[in-house]
């Protein structure tokens, strides 16, 4: 089931109505009801791969309880190298076989050999990828102590399988959601009005920003051979766009669901192309995986201690994992080993990682030197955007090739009949939205009014023109979200 | 936990809730029908309201409102309101009617003919049928009927059957307009940029000539089902009305038409319904002399186009007519009442 459905919009307020009205007598009803909600959600899509959760629930659950009542550290390790194979195991078949079994045809005739593996037609479950890292982050925290395991198995299926982040994220920790699964929820009406808003911009992201660019970017990625440059990098910056406002539209929809049944997910984004470098565009982006891989894999291996040789290759094991989480193609390695190379001047102290604080903070628009910063941190991203894009490597040579020519100071050529909204409008579109962005940027999503005194009228006037827009500008049948398919 | 407060909060926000959803269709309606007075064409993505758009729908329908008992009716998309021009036919004494519209698809062909068959009479239809039209999804098409014709059942349930967004934003925001009497005095200029609306329902383009044909990547065209159970029900209703229906392929450029990678299934599936003529197979016309884009024919191009159909139709209805070729065009004085005659000097 998609945000952007009409399932979804009756799906929601029936579960809602549903957990407070009904259920909210007891806890462990409550939980019940989630986790047969999540399941219903989430079988929308494929029922079948409903075993799959059940199976990861099951035995990460009981992971979690030997490593609680086992005393050996042996075997607490043995337990905790198990969790973590067989969940690897599981993403690495479904996401992985295809992409090893090809590189092991093309090595093998590269040397003139035979290798004729039987064929598997593999569905990519949606979400296996989110839900695999955040069970996996369980069986690790209670190895390290970090927490206690549940004896509440219900609890655990519903915190595995939470429906507004089972699919896309932000990939919760166990010590941040589980808790808050063992202890009543309290109905708090700001936080559920605060939450509806982070729907409707989230929706709004996705399906006027997103969803329009997108347009455009499958025109231009699809024909790029033949395009001049500057339609390239108009491209281009539209997919950065196209990706900010699709990923975080969603992980605004999934935490403002969240906050409606009152719960708290961690923040996903913070306005990353509000960034004046790139370590802190990291700290701004996808905060829910970026973290994961600093807490579980960066560190772990050393993190930012030893000499320059450790740090890089710490960073590098780190990056290249990034990129291989989000899909079997040498596209994303090679964006993965793109952002070690950015983060290269910083391990290699030729420039300094300083906190540089909240962008021009008290102040309503940013010094020349902060926007020149923002701008070179935002370009900087085109690069590994268009790798990212991409389907093959020679794909995303050639864009980039194609990028830097004469054509470039020529008028971008979009074909106007293809894509549904014209061109300019779009333009004014994002710029309005980036501008939305930058005077809230100090609030948890743009659409955050609870500390603006409005008369009630004019806001529900804005939430009203926000509808109207989305009906406006919403593209003909349902798109769905970029991060599915990882 | 099922404190007061609790009651009191969720009482509270399913109140402002309902009152909220309750409120929004009347402030959607008034976002719509100020944003569709205010906001430009261009920027209304799901407002399509082309009154007096490029195909001169609006006039074609306030003139066939004086037009009855026809000899040919033409249906379809701007291949015919451009392709058919029925000052050709007049000069044989033939009487047609030229009811084409912008993307037509059949869905919106069976409209049209609700609404104008039975007062147009017609003894022959000519349906010009490119294949395109019958996998597109209506919506450009319904969008220009809506704007340019009243508001009906029929358009309506047209529109509910399309399902889209824009088409229902083009309903009401027509149905605001008819409300406040708002198309009444809407007159279409005749002139427009470089196109001419001749009575009878055609389209004439100044003489422009499409000088680079490019080459277009191979397509598959897959029929909509619904454009196809639309168009089968209107070969039907020919048959039970006993109105002689010629299925006719109107020349395109030939870069384009070879692109089609499926011409002979479509082909037998036309010729399979009703009497077909493809003249991309029998006429052959220069991309670059007779067209003015890889779509329509450029008025030499109709002309010739327009002589050769009369020839094969004489033979069914009774008379002749000489035929031309583009060359011979483009020196002659053809009884041509367009400004376009006066500039052929382009040509050579």
């Amino acid at each position: 089931m998609l945000f952007n459905s009409i399932d979804f919009a009756f799906f929601l307020p029936l579960v809602f109505s549903l957990y407070w009205l009904v259920f909210n007598r007891s806890l462990k009803l409550q939980n019940l009801f989630i986790l047969i909600a999540s399941y219903v959600f989430y079988g929308w899509w494929d029922w079948r791969f409903l075993a799959l959760i059940s199976f990861s629930t099951f035995f990460d659950y009981s992971i979690g309880l030997l490593l609680f009542t086992k005393r050996s550290s042996r075997l607490k390790k043995a337990l905790l190298w198990a969790s973590i194979f067989i969940n690897l195991s599981l993403l690495g078949f479904f996401k992985y076989y295809g992409f090893f079994i090809d590189n092991f045809i093309s090595a093998f005739s590269f040397c003139d050999l035979e290798f004729s593996p039987t064929p598997l037609n593999i569905i990519l479950p949606v979400g296996i990828s989110f839900y695999t890292f955040q069970t996996l982050s369980y069986p690790i925290d209670i190895y390290r102590g970090k927490i206690q395991p549940t004896r509440d198995p219900i609890a655990f299926a519903a915190f595995v399988s939470f429906f507004p982040q089972l699919v896309a994220g932000p990939i919760e920790r166990a010590s941040n959601l589980l808790p808050q699964f063992c202890s009543h929820r309290i109905f708090n009406y700001p936080n559920a009005i605060d939450g509806l808003r982070q729907i409707l911009w989230g929706l709004f992201k996705k399906m006027v920003v997103a969803d329009n660019c997108g347009e455009y970017v499958d025109i231009i990625f699809q024909n790029h051979a033949n395009l001049r440059a500057s339609t390239l990098l108009i491209g281009a910056v539209f997919f950065l766009v196209q990706l900010y406002c699709d990923f975080s539209g969603y992980s605004d929809i999934a935490i403002g669901t969240s906050r409606l049944f009152g719960f708290n997910l961690m923040r996903n984004f913070a306005f990353p192309y509000f960034s004046r470098n790139n370590p802190e565009y990291w700290r701004r982006w996808h905060i829910s995986l970026s973290t994961w891989f600093r807490d579980y894999v960066y560190i772990p291996l050393g993190g930012n201690n030893g000499n320059q040789y450790r740090k890089l290759r710490n960073l590098s094991i780190t990056f290249l994992a990034i990129g291989l989480w989000h899909g079997a193609n040498w596209t994303f390695i090679t964006w993965g080993i793109l952002n070690v190379l950015f983060f290269l001047p910083y391990v290699l102290g030729i420039k300094k990682r300083k906190d540089f604080g909240e962008i021009a903070e008290g102040k309503t628009f940013p010094s020349i030197k902060e926007c020149y910063q923002m701008g070179a941190t935002f370009f900087s991203r085109l690069i590994p955007g268009i790798v990212f894009r991409s389907d093959s490597i020679s794909n995303a040579q050639t864009y980039i090739v194609g990028m830097f020519s004469f054509s470039m100071f020529a008028k971008p050529s979009i074909y106007p009949d293809k894509a549904q909204l014209a061109f300019q409008p779009l333009i004014l579109l994002i710029i309005c939205f980036f501008a939305i962005e930058w005077f809230q940027r100090d609030k948890q999503h743009a659409m955050q009014l609870d500390d603006i005194h409005l008369p009630k009228t004019f806001r529900w006037a804005v939430y009203s023109f926000v509808i109207f827009c989305i009906g406006m500008y919403i593209p003909t049948g349902e798109t769905p979200f970029v991060y599915f398919q990882f | 936990m099922f404190t007061s407060n609790f009651n009191m909060d969720i009482k509270n926000f399913l109140k402002n809730a309902i009152l909220f959803i309750l409120l929004q269709p009347f402030a959607y309606l008034l976002f719509l029908l100020i944003w569709g007075h205010v906001a430009p064409l261009g920027i209304s993505k799901n407002l399509r309201f082309p009154i007096g758009g490029n195909g001169h729908l609006h006039s074609r329908l306030m003139d066939v409102k004086t037009h009855e008992d026809v000899d040919i009716l033409f249906l379809g998309s701007s291949h015919a309101y451009r392709g058919f021009d029925p000052r050709i036919f007049a000069a044989c004494g033939i009487k047609t009617f030229n009811l084409g519209s912008s993307s037509q698809t059949p869905i919106q062909t069976d409209i049209l003919l609700g609404r104008y068959l039975s007062k147009l009479n017609p003894k022959m239809i000519v349906y010009e049928v490119y294949p395109g039209t019958l996998s597109n999804d209506g919506i450009e098409s319904a969008a220009d009927l809506i704007a340019n014709d009243r508001i009906g059942r029929d358009l309506i349930n047209m529109s509910l059957e399309l399902g889209h967004i824009g088409i229902y934003h083009s309903v009401i925001f027509k149905l605001f307009r008819e409300m406040l009497g708002e198309d009444r005095n809407f007159t279409e200029a005749v002139f427009k940029g470089v196109d001419t609306y001749i009575p009878g329902g055609f389209v004439e383009r100044e003489l422009a000539f499409y000088e680079h044909p490019e080459t277009f990547p191979p397509r598959l065209i897959e029929f909509n089902q619904n454009q196809q159970d639309a168009f089968e029900r209107i070969i039907k209703k020919f048959k039970q009305k006993k109105i002689k229906v010629v299925l006719v392929q109107a020349p395109i450029a030939h870069e384009l038409y070879v692109s089609h990678i499926n011409n002979p299934d479509i082909d037998r599936y036309y010729s399979s319904l009703a009497s077909y003529l493809n003249f991309n197979e029998t006429l052959e016309l220069s991309s670059t002399e007779c067209f003015y884009d890889p779509h329509h024919m450029n008025q030499n191009g109709v002309e010739i186009f327009n002589h050769s159909l009369l020839n094969i139709l004489q033979n069914w209805m009774g008379f002749s007519c000489p035929s031309f070729n583009c060359r011979q065009l483009k020196g002659s004085s053809l009884p041509l009442t367009h400004k376009s005659r006066q500039k052929p000097s382009v040509l050579l």
